[in-house]
């Protein structure tokens, strides 16, 4: 998923919160979680102009299958409560961002 | 490494370790050639790491000249360039570690009494020499593993000699016993700036979650399941990819763990005793390290 990534940068979402911004073939990876033993947070991700973005679970379930929820966001950033299992956030970077003049 | 000849592929893995001990009895060089075979053959490349080693016949400790030319054989025999090489080489390794884990204190690897600091030092930079000479475009990569000696090998061998850093890590980012540790992965950046090594590569060669501090737990502490390892693996992999704190991994404990064997503790290992696959592969897999 983010091996042979193109960029990275750290992202800025608060105390106890660890947020890494990786792209890859135009799509926008964001990788989230809090510090262990800290409980849940709310953060704002700050995303592409595109308006969906699939945050899966980085660990499985007993059966080896990653919960997955498609959200829908505007403006730029997403709404999100993090905890310690980190949490994908992809998004496509060309999608949005208004129509061609 | 046991494992990744029959599971490589399949658990997503681009590199593993190549150890290849040398004594004064066997310098010859083509003593990796079966490993090597047997991970091209599922896509896996090697990091190649020479140590030297007690004779097994009860001759003398190898000599620093001896080493050097044992590291010029096998990086000859493994370097890709069509001379000297491995019949049927597909993957060459580039990359060498000399001397994993060396420690005048006698910490870590039992190296024999012989194995002092200067020893040490000498074949590191006989080693290296030889290495750049078999192979030019070859990278070595240091493990700074005892600071004593690492700071006195630096006073007779410029780090411009070195490529790249291979640092061990067997504590997760944000589940530690002793914060302050050298070998706490979160402590990287300032344990090579002390030693005047910041700005290189960073290889993680070590990647395992059994010890937490740097000095192993008792057997039966160990607190993390499976789950916990998946969950401590993405964060940690993800922290230090994200902050590049380091550029690869070669996580080491694969394997299925072996009767009366402590390591691989039962979380931390990517196969179980059944050879089948833990909770841990598919975050492994997600990474394709």
């Amino acid at each position: 998923m983010i091996d042979r990534y193109e960029s990275k940068e750290a992202l800025s979402l608060g105390t106890d919160i660890y947020g890494y911004k990786f792209k890859k073939d135009s799509k926008v990876v964001c990788l989230v979680w809090s510090r262990e033993n800290t409980g849940s947070h709310q953060v704002t991700l700050p995303l592409p102009q595109s308006s969906r973005a699939t945050v899966t679970e980085a660990v499985p379930d007993g059966s080896g299958d990653f919960s997955s929820t498609v959200m829908t966001f505007s403006g730029g950033s997403l709404a999100l409560t993090v905890a310690e299992t980190p949490v994908y956030v992809e998004a496509d970077e060309a999608q949005g961002g208004g129509r061609p003049q | 490494m046991i494992g990744v000849k029959t599971y490589g592929a399949d658990l997503g893995m681009h590199w593993t370790r190549v150890p290849i001990d040398v004594s004064s009895g066997n310098y010859t060089g083509a003593n990796a050639d079966p490993m090597l075979k047997d991970i091209q053959g599922v896509g896996v490349v090697g990091y190649g790491i020479i140590n030297p080693a007690a004779d097994m016949q009860g001759g003398s400790f190898i000599t620093a000249a001896q080493f050097a030319q044992a590291v010029g054989r096998i990086v000859e025999r493994y370097d890709g360039d069509g001379t000297s090489d491995m019949e049927g080489l597909v993957y060459p390794i580039k990359v060498w570690e000399l001397i994993n884990e060396y420690s005048s204190s006698g910490m870590s690897k039992q190296y024999p009494s012989e194995f002092t600091r200067a020893v040490y030092m000498d074949m590191m930079q006989q080693g290296a020499a030889a290495l750049k000479s078999a192979c030019p475009d070859c990278l070595l990569a240091f493990d700074p593993f005892y600071e004593d000696d690492v700071t006195a090998l630096l006073g007779q061998f410029s780090a411009s000699n070195i490529d790249l850093i291979a640092f061990h890590a067997y504590t997760p980012l944000d589940f530690v016993d002793d914060y302050a540790s050298d070998f706490y992965i979160g402590n990287i950046a300032g344990y090579l700036s002390r030693l005047g090594l910041s700005g290189k590569p960073v290889w993680v060669t070590e990647y395992a979650f059994y010890d937490h501090k740097g000095a192993n737990r008792a057997a039966g502490t160990f607190p993390g399941s499976q789950e916990d390892n998946a969950r401590w693996f993405v964060q940690t992999t993800g922290w230090g990819f994200g902050s590049g704190a380091f550029e690869k991994i070669i996580y080491t404990e694969s394997r299925p763990r072996m009767p009366r064997q402590i390591r691989p503790l039962p979380g931390c290992r990517l196969l179980t005793a059944a050879a089948a696959k833990s909770p841990f592969i598919m975050p492994f897999r997600k990474w394709s390290p």
